[in-house]
């Protein structure tokens, strides 16, 4: 299998869970992006462009089952897989404390370009004290979430015999 | 060398990424046509797995009440362990059914008095977005739901559909920031508009302060909009607070319906 339909795959995957009425619900209640975190896993694991691709293509997805602005998730989700691209060089990123940091840098690099984008097209924010709770809840959700994903996503990867052919590190299992 | 050509061919697919981004921000906010076909076509190819998940997964949640309910059969009765617990699957298939049929006929009952041409729609996903107060529905233009058409349960207004595909369509709930609805409070008369303010609560804006407002008051929609017929109950005042030398009343309201337990809607097509 190519690792271009094994991401197919995994983001097809992370969209249905996401969009899921039985894991997930509105009004308050527990939501997490995880299409934000297998982009944050290409960025770690794999090589720069792939990660780049899995960041726009998961991005457009997620804006195209969403209601908001097509373009935005697929904007901030490329900066956010840049940006561990561009941190990762410098920690080990088989360490735990390394994975949850970068996981924390991309969902405040996520956030902080999709606020940025609204603020300039003129969509209303929610108040801070409305999106300080639900961004902390995100953090701490993302946080214990993201060895998770991205240790799933390495053992997935064994049986189909696909490896990064550019990455830097493997997670070691 | 190979370093360097690998960083300029990342800088450039980033930079192809963004401008492609920006770009369909924009042609979205003009609403160009490509990109709804976009749109749809991942709508229509995700939300059917969506809408299988949902079914089996809501088949077995039945099969394993009815299976909890049989272990506590088993120790209190051996000898009636299958009698009990084929009436117990059964029970649970009844009492579900019951439950879905109570929720249609009040939504039919609805239809039939006030809207006769709207559409029954079931709760098929949620928005990815974990900041937006939406959800998606398996009707869709096929079935002649379009953009900009109120949606209802029997308990109060929902929200308006946003995005429609050939089969689902995406519903902005009134506590969504986006979602601003004309409203009235049903004993007063006293105009102003609903708006999201979090994911649990709406704030009634622009109500003069000499307005009589209490907690308790019903909210009802005011017709104006062209997107809500009138007289629907949006929720009931919460809290009124009101400030000092302020020209508004700060209103905040309880929508009438429990959006996170939607599972069945009306779409009111005209």
């Amino acid at each position: 299998m190519s690792s271009f339909l094994f991401f197919l795959f995994v983001m097809l995957g992370a969209a249905l869970l996401q969009t899921s009425p039985l894991l997930f619900s509105v009004g308050g209640g527990w939501r997490v992006d995880l299409l934000l975190l297998v982009v944050v896993y290409a960025s770690l694991f794999w090589g720069e462009q792939q990660a780049l691709v899995v960041g726009f293509c998961a991005g457009l997805g997620q804006d195209a089952l969403s209601s908001e602005l097509l373009g935005t998730h697929a904007l901030s989700k490329t900066l956010s897989a840049f940006v561990i691209l561009s941190l990762r060089r410098h920690v080990h990123v088989q360490s735990l404390v390394a994975q949850e940091l970068l996981t924390l840098t991309a969902l405040l690099t996520d956030t902080a370009a999709r606020l940025a984008l609204m603020a300039m097209v003129h969509v209303p924010l929610w108040s801070l004290a409305v999106l300080a709770p639900a961004l902390l809840q995100q953090l701490g959700l993302s946080v214990l979430l993201a060895p998770l994903v991205c240790q799933g996503l390495h053992l997935l990867t064994q049986p189909l015999r696909i490896s990064p052919k550019h990455g830097t590190e493997r997670v070691v299992t | 060398m190979r370093a360097l050509t690998d960083r300029w061919k990342t800088l450039t697919l980033l930079l192809c990424f963004l401008v492609l981004s920006l770009l369909l921000i924009t042609m979205k906010a003009r609403m160009a046509q490509p990109v709804a076909v976009l749109e749809t076509w991942l709508v229509a190819a995700v939300m059917p797995f969506q809408q299988a998940i949902v079914a089996a997964w809501r088949s077995v949640e039945n099969v394993w009440q009815g299976y909890v309910d049989l272990i506590g059969v088993r120790n209190e009765n051996l000898r009636l362990r299958r009698q009990v617990a084929e009436l117990q699957a059964q029970v649970h298939q009844y009492r579900e059914a019951y439950f879905q049929q109570q929720r249609l006929r009040a939504l039919l009952a609805l239809r039939t008095e006030m809207w006769p041409r709207a559409l029954a729609a079931e709760v098929v996903g949620i928005d990815p977005s974990p900041w937006a107060e939406a959800v998606i529905i398996n009707r869709g233009s096929r079935h002649g739901v379009r953009k900009d058409l109120a949606v209802i349960t029997p308990a109060g207004l929902v929200g308006r559909t946003v995005e429609v595909a050939p089969s689902h369509a995406s519903v902005l709930l009134v506590t969504d920031r986006r979602s601003a609805v004309d409203a009235l409070v049903q004993r007063t008369r006293a105009r102003g508009i609903v708006v999201g303010k979090s994911p649990q609560r709406c704030e009634l804006r622009y109500v003069d302060v000499n307005e009589d407002l209490r907690v308790g008051d019903a909210v009802i929609s005011s017709g104006l909009g062209q997107v809500y017929p009138k007289g629907l109950l949006i929720g009931t005042v919460v809290a009124v607070r009101r400030t000092p030398y302020q020209l508004f009343h700060e209103v905040e309201i309880q929508p009438a319906v429990n959006l996170a337990k939607l599972e069945e809607v009306l779409v009111l097509v005209p």
